[in-house]
């Protein structure tokens, strides 16, 4: 079985809670248990929040939720102004910034994370998670 | 859901005493960031955040928190969190912060 939930939101802090609501009510209905629904959760609202601050101009972010029945897989694309993993730094817990940590989070929760970003293009963020 | 905020000024230990009650995200940071230096600017004392209520909080909802944490530190103050839920600990320690902040559960 494959199914695809698609949203469309605009780059607005206010709508971000709508992807997280849709993302935990796929999760439950798919089974996931209560600690795996949050985990997923944080990862698309991370997600989201990246889309909208590098969002640039654009209005609005895509996302789709693939139900692949033991696995939910979730693609979040932007087409704002990118931005070059090269400046990635991964977070130190003794010089800690405001930034950077959201890629960190959705890299430790989701089973498999995958990001494409170019500058002036836009990003795209494809994570999976599978169902123990 | 989003953040409402109960905040209250313990005379007898000095302290300020803030409840996180929903949701600390992209959307309800800023409120929050500023109703704590407006805090901070009325009085230089501990913090201690109340989470028993708190739902949800981001990596933008942390980084205010860490920013904040810089600003009580000139003044030789500090922030503790008391009872976190489990999904949220979890949070603050993949970050690392469990490490910086003081957590009583």
């Amino acid at each position: 079985m494959k199914e695809a939930i698609n949203l469309s939101l605009p780059s607005k802090p206010e709508y971000v809670s709508i992807a997280r609501l849709t993302a935990s009510f796929i999760a439950n209905q798919m089974g996931f248990d209560v600690e795996i629904i949050e985990d997923i959760k944080l990862a698309v609202g991370e997600a989201c929040n990246n889309a909208i601050i590098h969002s640039g101009s654009e209005e609005t972010y895509k996302i789709e939720f693939l139900n692949l029945t033991n696995e939910l897989k979730i693609e979040i694309r932007d087409h704002g102004k990118g931005f070059s993993m090269d400046n990635y730094k991964k977070p130190n817990a003794d010089d800690l910034q405001e930034n950077g940590l959201g890629l960190f989070i959705i890299k430790s929760l989701m089973d498999q994370v995958d990001i494409e970003s170019f500058e002036g293009r836009g990003t795209k963020i494809i994570m999976s998670k599978t169902i123990e | 859901m989003s953040l409402r905020l109960n905040t209250n000024y313990n005379e007898l230990d000095k302290l300020w005493e803030v409840e996180l009650i929903g949701e600390v995200d992209i959307n309800s940071k800023s409120m929050l960031k500023e109703e704590l230096l407006l805090l901070n600017e009325k009085k230089q004392v501990d913090f201690v955040f109340k989470c028993e209520q708190l739902e949800y909080i981001d990596s933008t909802g942390l980084g205010v928190l860490i920013s904040f944490y810089k600003n009580v530190k000139v003044n030789d103050k500090t922030i503790h969190f008391e009872k976190l839920k489990p999904s949220i600990l979890k949070i603050f320690s993949l970050t690392g912060l469990d490490k910086i902040f003081s957590i009583r559960n």
